[in-house]
């Protein structure tokens, strides 16, 4: 059984620097979440990436060049592209590590990748790499562990017998059951037959029977010798044929993919024409507040000489206010000398005039001194009257520029996903899209005639086995033959016979068992109550049965969807290797109830479940409820940047 | 041409008095330079300073200038638009970052 326990990544597509996704070693359902283009799909290319060494773009055509997956960010920082991507897991017991990472060797600085894999902490040989990670989890097998949604469309070619991507998955889905392994025993058994006939017929004596038979037997065996080969051979032109097709289909469905990426490119240059309006208009917001920035900065600079005036404005009217007293006084003195001003009792008359002479000699002075540096404040204040603090106008030029600094920061977002979108669109032409229909339409016709061709072979194959055993059995009765001969080769002839009747006897069992636990996780997963089953077909496709006994047809993609995930927990808990279930964009086409019911089954499917959703694909609140304790861990991909992603941990 | 574009100013007169007024807050001298003349300064001060606001502010700020305000309002608009372009050569690429409205607004939170 294989399970993941952490996934690191340094410098992998938007995954600048390093970083690290610990998975639980609880049975359970991981989710990622995160926006579209937060790198979803690059972290299921991490999966395939680790344990296959091969990367597939969202068309399903297998990536070359692996440097424009580096992060672009560090690539330009450091002058080179590189990255690293390590899995850890367990298997049989056993811990793994394996790694695959990209950086400059060689003398001319080339990028390249190195592969490094451990078994409970010691390395292996670079030869060994590959096999064994290919027998803990074979290419030919790995969608059923790595599943993207996108790529629905093959489960339902399952239905139709003449699909020649159905064919294909079929044999994936055998392998994933292991039936190989049983086909395998059979041509091992056909091989001992063909042993022993050599033997019977090289023991026969050269009497005129004996010599016929020798001859026949020998022609025969030359003859199922060159069919043998015929048939190694066309089977290796149709695995060539079917992948050259696979190719073609995949090269066709980036031309679907470029329709889509076309809708998209549309959708942001709208996008990026309401960003450029919104921008003039926030630009010429902005531009009025900026005209009186200078006002700001200067209300700034004047903010303490004009504190310093207002108080010394009002040191000098507390001044003018004690002078005018002492003018009053003075006045007082001047109507009645005798008087005390103050006191109103008698007064000497030198004593008044003393008094009188000295008031009138400060404040004559001190007053207008006084009243002129007044009025020179004031003038100094009402001239620096504009320059006033004014911080509604600060606040407004403030969340103006910030508001056109977001704008312009969302358009060159907007410009940039523009510029990756064209770099996509760059080489699609309609001659190409003629030119690949046509390579198909060849294809698959060749493909026929090999098919034909093979089933034919097959047939007289067939026919020629049964009649060397007829005669290999006739030449082990003729008298002087060893008799254990004829016993081993009656014995290898029912063998085979048994081997064959055994491989249709486990095939059924298996269609059988498959459609038992599909229709089991359909069950939980389906809303609409009429649909009572699912049912099996040769090519491994599974039609929803209705309650009142007739076929469902014309299914909805939501539907689809529903089938195919029944069919990914049938063939995990049906087959030869269990693993877990990764699932790309896992409810783009479902609605709400299937959403709520398909998170509800998930652990039926396997005990370790990472899905990777958008935001929004589906309600997180019902989910955590709907999973309890089975919902192990939450992460999401925050946006840095557009090239830089982190993963967080929600819970 | 550089500040104006780089602060989105509708006109390059904005500049000139942002540069004075940051200048004056700032505490650059206002005197000319020993044998400074203004060739190639295209601004008449009574455009940059229609208010006269900016040449109240240097004889609040300078009282030595006191009489030479003209001189030394044309010797701040080249040395202010100078110190703004140190301002965004040390970093600050915004308008509230050259006004320091940041940090007024982080002032105004302490207090």
């Amino acid at each position: 059984m294989l399970r993941f326990t952490r996934l690191v990544l340094k410098d992998f597509g938007p995954f600048k620097g390093r970083q690290e996704l610990p998975f639980s070693d609880r049975n359970g359902v991981t989710f990622i979440v995160g926006q579209n283009g937060r790198g979803k799909t690059t972290l299921f290319n991490a999966f395939r990436y680790a344990l296959i060494g091969k990367i597939y773009g969202r068309s399903g055509r297998e990536r070359r060049d692996l440097t424009e997956l580096a992060n672009v960010e560090t690539a330009r920082t450091q002058g080179y592209p590189s990255f690293k991507v390590h899995l850890d897991f367990t298997y049989g017991g056993s811990e793994y590590s394996i790694q695959r990472i990209l950086s400059p060797a060689g003398p001319d600085n080339q990028p390249t990748v190195q592969a490094l894999l451990t078994r409970d902490g010691r390395p292996l040989s670079q030869e060994a790499i590959e096999p064994t990670l290919s027998k803990i989890i074979p290419e030919s097998i790995h969608q059923f562990f790595l599943f993207d949604s996108e790529h629905l469309a093959k489960y339902e070619a399952l239905l139709d017998d003449s699909s020649d991507a159905g064919d294909r998955l079929r044999s994936a889905i055998e392998r994933i059951l292991g039936v190989p392994i049983l086909r395998n025993a059979e041509a091992d058994l056909e091989a001992l037959e063909d042993e022993i006939s050599q033997a019977v017929a090289a023991q026969t004596q050269s009497d005129e029977e004996g010599s016929r038979l020798q001859a026949e037997i020998q022609n025969l065996r030359d003859q199922i010798k060159a069919e043998e080969d015929s048939l190694q051979q066309l089977d290796e032109e149709i695995d060539e044929y079917e992948e050259r097709l696979s190719e073609v289909e995949r090269m066709m469905s980036d031309f679907e993919r470029s329709r889509n990426l076309l809708v998209q490119r549309d959708a942001e240059n709208r996008r990026r024409d309401g960003l450029i309006v919104s921008i003039s208009e926030s630009l010429e917001r902005y531009r009025r507040s900026a005209a009186e920035a200078w006002n700001i900065a200067l209300a700034s600079a004047v903010e303490s000489p004009v504190a310093d005036r207002q108080a010394e404005r009002e040191e000098l009217q507390r001044r003018v206010t004690r002078a005018q007293i002492e003018r009053e006084l003075l006045r007082d003195l001047d109507q009645h000398p005798e008087l005390c001003p103050t006191c109103e009792q008698s007064l000497d008359p030198a004593l008044s005039q003393h008094l009188r002479d000295q008031v009138a000699a400060t404040n004559a002075e001190t007053f207008g001194a006084l009243e002129r540096r007044l009025s020179e404040i004031g003038k100094e204040l009402d001239s620096l009257a504009g320059a006033a603090p004014d911080p509604s106008r600060a606040a407004l030029l403030r969340d103006r520029e910030a508001e056109l600094a977001r704008l312009r920061s969302e358009k060159l977002d907007c410009d940039q996903t523009i510029e990756d979108l064209n770099r996509q669109l760059r080489n699609v032409s309609e001659t190409e899209v003629r030119r690949l229909a046509e390579s198909l339409r060849n294809y698959s016709r060749l493909l026929d005639n090999k098919r034909e061709q093979r089933a034919a072979l097959e047939e007289g194959l067939a026919e020629h086995r049964q009649t060397r055993a007829e005669l290999t059995g006739r030449a082990a009765r003729l008298p002087g033959a060893d008799p254990s001969l004829s016993a081993r080769h009656g014995l290898v002839r029912k063998l085979v016979r048994l081997m064959g009747q055994s491989i249709d006897e486990y095939r059924s069992r298996l269609r059988a068992e498959v459609q038992s636990q599909a229709t089991k996780l359909f069950l939980l997963m389906r809303h609409e109550t009429e649909y009572d089953a699912l049912q099996i077909n040769d090519q491994y496709g599974l039609n929803i049965l209705h309650s009142d006994g007739s076929t469902v047809s014309g299914r909805s993609s939501g539907e689809e969807q529903v089938v195919a995930f029944s069919l990914m927990g049938a063939l995990q808990n049906s087959a030869a290797v269990q693993g877990p279930i990764v699932v790309d964009m896992p409810f783009g086409r479902l609605d709400d109830e299937h959403k709520r019911q398909i998170i509800a089954a998930l652990p039926e499917m396997s005990d370790q479940i990472i899905l990777l959703a958008f935001e929004g694909e589906f309600d997180a609140h019902q989910a955590r409820n709907d999973l309890g304790a089975q919902l192990v861990a939450e992460r999401s991909l925050n946006r840095q940047s557009s090239r830089h992603t982190e993963i967080g941990e929600v819970r | 041409m550089k500040l104006q574009h780089l602060f989105d100013f509708n006109q390059m007169i904005d500049v000139i008095k942002l540069g004075v007024a940051v200048a004056l807050r700032d505490g650059v001298d206002p005197a000319a330079p020993e044998g400074a003349t203004y060739t190639g300064n295209n601004f008449n001060i009574d455009s940059i300073d229609r208010d006269r606001s900016l040449r109240a502010a240097i004889r609040a700020l300078h009282p030595d200038v006191r009489g030479q305000e003209d001189v030394a309002l044309r010797t701040l608009m080249s040395a202010g638009v100078l110190h703004i372009q140190e301002l965004t050569d040390d970093g600050s690429l915004s308008l509230a970052a050259i006004l320091k409205l940041d940090e007024d607004e982080q002032n105004s939170a302490d207090s």
